[in-house]
């Protein structure tokens, strides 16, 4: 037996314990953003030599997409502190993933903040180191807050499925939206476009929302890879071939830490969710001895 | 059944009361149908009144489901994330509102309108609508509940509801308000299986908001048609029109075989029964049963055939039976020719008007002596006498001529388109065949004669004269001497006075039931050459009203009528009277004249016998006639001789005038020879007649006879004959006959 299956075996049993004690440990918590919207996120208080983690879901998802739920209740059960957001994307209180075709006006610097205010929360709560865990979007958006100003106590940005939201477009195709989202702006149009985003067919949106997510391309990523002023820790799934099979070699190539768990996919379900706990669990353990 | 009954309710065809009875089978399933249907009616009302009450419990469950599901569905429309940022960021809400909300499945499909009110129930939007998207521009706290209101014609249910912004409902952001058609929701929260959605609608006023409770004693409807009762209806229905169609086909394929194999081969049968009523029936052949056969009809056919059959045996047995009966009533059994039945109707035929005009001849044909020969020789003889005459007579006839025994030994023909001539020639060549025939080998010894009458339609008035007038030809010819043949002819007539029914006869029968209406005469017979009265002749006389009846005239009355035995015995009755009485002077006696007919018979011969007791005081002299011996002489002698030696003398009557055969003479039992008349006057000639009477005489009386001669009217007679050796002398020169007085 690997030693990585003796870890899967041992982990289940803990997780398993976890889910049944979830409730016991698990905070929802309530805050009023900048914006006055009341954004909502679920904390754990874990050992207080770990760090805390901040865990970002994939665009327009929740704290409650498996992916990340699970990584924070491994992590929770490996005692971390986590702190699992859900994005209120301009909508209070938001508990639901917002479809595709709901009207769009919240922006990516929106978000932005909003995981700055969440890493700022964190470090209020509990004092100390942050790592922030992003998948998905949410990686980006993390490496954005990471190359910005993130908050001291930010240690690291360990970023699952770093993409974008091209999802491989026609290029010409991508900038003619950019285009017109950037006429409609500069017109000062307030009406509601439908663009292609992501894995939205129809992103209805205003211009501006549109924008500010599409604008963000993987030159863009590869750029801010390198102008992140925290460790950044790339980690790709080997089925997930979103942003190309050369993604995690165009990332190692900027300069970035990029491993690859062989056959997981964008969101690292299966077998691959105790690779993704084991692989963030020992990142951060190596984020604690750098401390 | 009474008479008119019978005339209204004549017979009917097997065809007509087929069509009646079918008609009625028709009626009755008409008539069963409708109770049926009137049942499934009755069944469908009672249906209709459960489907209703069902119907009405449907609709308040679904009522009741409804508001469960408002509540549901505003419970998740509060929820939603996408409410709430309508309510907290408006900007976009026309397009969350006509499109989003409406597509993002959060909403009943069912949903006409949706509004979001801000917290003082203003609504979001900036643009009013209307029709069934509208909604009220405002809302209180009055509108928080579950309404159902009638807008322009549409029913819809409309809830506004609260939102708040968190879970524990503290923090109210606004309201909701959604309209949602009312019967579409219904219909798409549970399957209505005895409501008809299509037919629900409230009864309220225009836009008249109705809680829940309100709007179910406010909505009306109507149920479905219950499928399981109309497709039972149908079923029945279908069920009994096509048992109505089988039925009637069957009921029109039941007439046309009834028809077909049963009525037409009945109405055939009844023409038959017709035509063999009529006698024009014959077998029925298998064609008239029809194409397919009728066991019964068959069955009828045949014995209907076996009857026509028997039927028709019978008919031919029952024509072969009367043609037998026919013959044996026509013919004579005993001799096979055609009898006095056969005759009689012959001669109906004959004697219809016009038979003046035919040329016909009517033989009548009788055996002489016939009674004598069947006395002598037994009856079983006498038939063969009789065979062998119609036998006889048979051959003679011409082909085609009818011979009838018309009864006894008498017999006739009647010839058609002959005249006298002709029949004579027949009457002869009968007489041959008779005399041809030989009656020997049936143990006769005499000859046998018939006699026969002619009669011929030219001679009479009407044509029942001419069976009286051969009567009367016969019995002529059966007179001594006649040539056994007589046509009848005017001289007659006087003879067949006796024929006919006449004072004479009737005075004949009367004396013969009454000898003391006999009156004999006697006759002197003297004794020769003494002239002494030896005997007397007892001549008959018959006293009738003042006149006598003398011989000729009696004695034709017996000949036509047959008397002859029966007047015998009178006559024999009153000579013993008379003898009796003392009449015949002492010592003499007196001869007594027998017929022929009579000598034979042995009532005359025993009457006679009795008479012997005279015999000690009188001589008794019989006298038969020579023709009458000659031809019944066996019998004839046997009876004489019996007399004789009793003591009677029997004399020989009439020698001479019969068949004067000195041969019988030797072999006669007779004692006496009275010499006719005729032959006494012979005897005044001075021809060859005289000399031979002379010898004759000589040689009779040296025979040993006595002789009598008769007609002696004058002395010279007297002497002559009294010279030639006469024993004895009768006539008037003697005596005439007279009473004797006592």
């Amino acid at each position: 037996m690997s030693s990585s299956r003796f870890r899967q075996l041992l982990v289940l049993p803990c997780l398993l314990s976890a889910c049944i004690c979830q409730p016991l440990f698990a905070e929802t918590v309530e805050a009023r953003l900048p914006t006055g919207t009341f954004a909502t996120a679920e904390f754990r208080a874990g050992k207080p030599d770990l760090p805390a983690v901040l865990l970002i879901h994939g665009f327009m998802q929740t704290r409650d997409f498996p992916t990340v739920s699970r990584l924070a209740d491994g992590l929770a059960n490996a005692g971390y502190t986590t702190l699992s957001p859900t994005l209120s994307l301009g909508i209070s209180r938001r508990a639901s993933s917002l479809p595709c075709e709901a009207v769009h006006r919240h922006t990516q610097e929106q978000d932005v903040a909003e995981i700055t205010f969440w890493v700022n929360w964190l470090a209020r709560r509990k004092p100390g180191s942050v790592v922030i865990v992003g998948h998905s979007y949410g990686s980006l958006q993390s490496l954005i807050y990471a190359v910005g100003k993130p908050a001291p106590t930010l240690r690291r940005v360990i970023a699952f499925s770093l993409v974008d939201t091209e999802r491989q477009s026609d290029p010409r195709t991508v900038a003619a939206m950019l285009s017109d989202a950037k006429k409609r702006i500069a017109r000062g149009e307030t009406q509601l476009v439908s663009y292609p985003l992501g894995y939205c067919k129809q992103y209805v949106s205003t211009p501006q929302s549109f924008l500010s997510y599409a604008r963000w391309n993987r030159p863009d990523i590869l750029r801010l890879s390198r102008q992140s002023k925290v460790p950044l820790e790339v980690i790709m799934g080997g089925s997930d071939d979103r942003m190309g099979e050369d993604w995690p070699e165009k990332l190692r190539s900027a300069g970035n830490r990029v491993q690859v768990i062989a056959g997981a996919n964008h969101f690292f379900d299966a077998e691959h969710e105790f690779d993704m706990l084991d692989l963030t669990v020992s990142l951060l353990k190596s984020s604690e001895k750098k401390n | 059944m009474p008479v008119f009954s019978r005339r209204l309710f004549g017979p009917v065809s097997l065809a007509r009361l087929t069509f009646f009875f079918l008609a009625g089978v028709a009626l009755l399933l008409v008539v069963t149908s409708s109770v049926f249907f009137a049942n499934i009616s009755r069944i469908e009302q009672n249906f209709a009144a459960n489907n209703e009450k069902f119907a009405r419990q449907e609709l308040t469950e679904a009522l009741a489901l409804m508001e469960n599901h408002m509540l549901a569905v505003t419970k998740a429309l509060a929820a939603w994330d996408e409410t709430r940022q309508q309510l907290e960021d408006p900007a976009y809400y026309a397009y969350w509102r006509n499109s989003r909300v409406l597509s993002s499945g959060v909403l009943p499909s069912t949903t006409d309108a949706i509004e979001l009110y801000d917290v003082h129930g203003r609504t979001l939007s900036k643009e009013t609508r209307e029709g069934e998207a509208a909604m009220p521009a405002h809302i209180g706290k009055d509108n928080l509940r579950l309404a159902l209101a009638r807008e322009n014609g549409h029913d819809h249910f409309i809830l506004f509801f609260p939102i708040f912004s968190d879970t524990a409902l503290q923090h109210r952001i606004g309201y909701g308000g959604i309209k949602i058609d009312f019967k579409a929701e219904l219909q798409t929260l549970r399957r209505f299986l005895y409501l008809d959605m299509a037919s629900v609608r409230l009864t309220s006023k225009e836009a008249q908001p109705l809680t829940l409770d309100q709007a179910v004693r406010h909505i009306a409807f109507m149920t479905q048609p219950s499928a399981e009762i109309a497709a039972f209806k149908s079923l029945i229905y279908r069920v009994m029109y096509q048992v109505a169609a089988i039925v009637l086909a069957g009921m029109l394929l039941a007439y046309f075989f009834i028809v077909l194999l049963v009525a037409k081969p009945l109405r055939r049968l009844s023409v038959h029964i017709d035509a063999m009523r009529a006698g024009r029936g014959g077998l029925l052949s298998e064609s008239y049963r029809g194409p397919v056969p009728v066991a019964e009809l068959e069955n009828v056919r045949i014995s209907l055939n076996d009857y026509q059959s028997k039927l028709d045996d019978m008919h031919v047995n029952l024509a072969n039976k009367n043609e037998e009966l026919w013959k044996l009533a026509h013919h004579d059994p005993l001799t096979g020719i055609f009898n006095r039945r056969a005759f009689e109707e012959d001669w109906s035929a004959l004697t219809r008007p016009g038979l003046t005009s035919l040329n016909v001849a009517f033989l009548l044909f009788d055996c002489d002596h016939f009674k004598t020969i069947n006395d002598t020789y037994g009856h079983h003889v006498g038939d063969q006498v009789l065979q062998g005459i119609a036998e006889s007579l048979y051959g003679a006839l011409r082909t085609g001529d009818r011979l009838y025994r018309m009864g006894g030994d008498e017999f006739a023909t009647i010839l058609y388109e002959t005249d006298v001539a002709l029949a004579s020639r027949v009457a002869e060549r009968c007489i041959e065949a008779v005399n041809a025939h030989n009656f020997a080998v049936y143990g006769m010894r005499e000859p046998l004669r018939i006699s026969i009458g002619i009669a011929h339609s030219h001679d009479v008035a009407s044509a029942e004269l001419l069976h009286k007038h051969a009567d009367l030809a016969m019995y002529h010819a059966k007179r001594p001497g006649s040539p056994k043949m007589a046509i009848y002819t005017e001289s007659l007539t006087p003879s067949s006075h006796a024929m006919v029914s006449s004072p004479e006869t009737a005075a004949v029968y009367a004396a013969i039931t009454n000898p003391d209406l006999l009156e004999m005469h006697y006759q002197k017979i003297v004794q020769l050459p003494a002239g002494e009265v030896d005997y007397f002749e007892a001549l008959v006389r018959i006293r009738h009203a003042d006149s006598l009846l003398h011989p000729a005239s009696i004695f034709s009355v017996l000949e036509a009528k047959r008397l002859e035995i029966e007047f015998d015995q009178a006559v024999l009755e009153r000579i013993r009277l008379d003898l009796a009485g003392g009449l015949i002077p002492a010592g003499t006696g007196i001869s007594i004249n027998i017929s022929g007919m009579s000598i034979v018979t042995t009532q005359i011969t025993d009457k006679l016998l009795a008479l012997g007791e005279f015999l000690g005081r009188y001589k008794l002299v019989i006298e038969v006639t020579e023709t009458s011996l000659i031809t019944q002489i066996s019998h004839a002698s046997a009876n004489l001789n019996r007399l004789r030696k009793a003591g009677f003398v029997i004399a020989l009557d009439d020698f001479g005038s019969g068949y004067s055969s000195l041969r019988y003479l030797s072999t006669m039992p007779v004692d006496m020879i009275k010499f006719d008349i005729s032959m006494v006057h012979c005897l005044n000639g001075e021809d060859r007649q005289r000399v031979i009477v002379e010898n004759l005489a000589k040689l009779i009386s040296a025979a040993g006879f006595k002789l009598v001669a008769e007609g002696i009217e004058s002395r010279a007679t007297l002497e002559r004959v009294t010279a030639l050796g006469f024993t004895h002398a009768q006539g008037f020169y003697l005596g005439r006959p007279e009473r004797l007085k006592r």
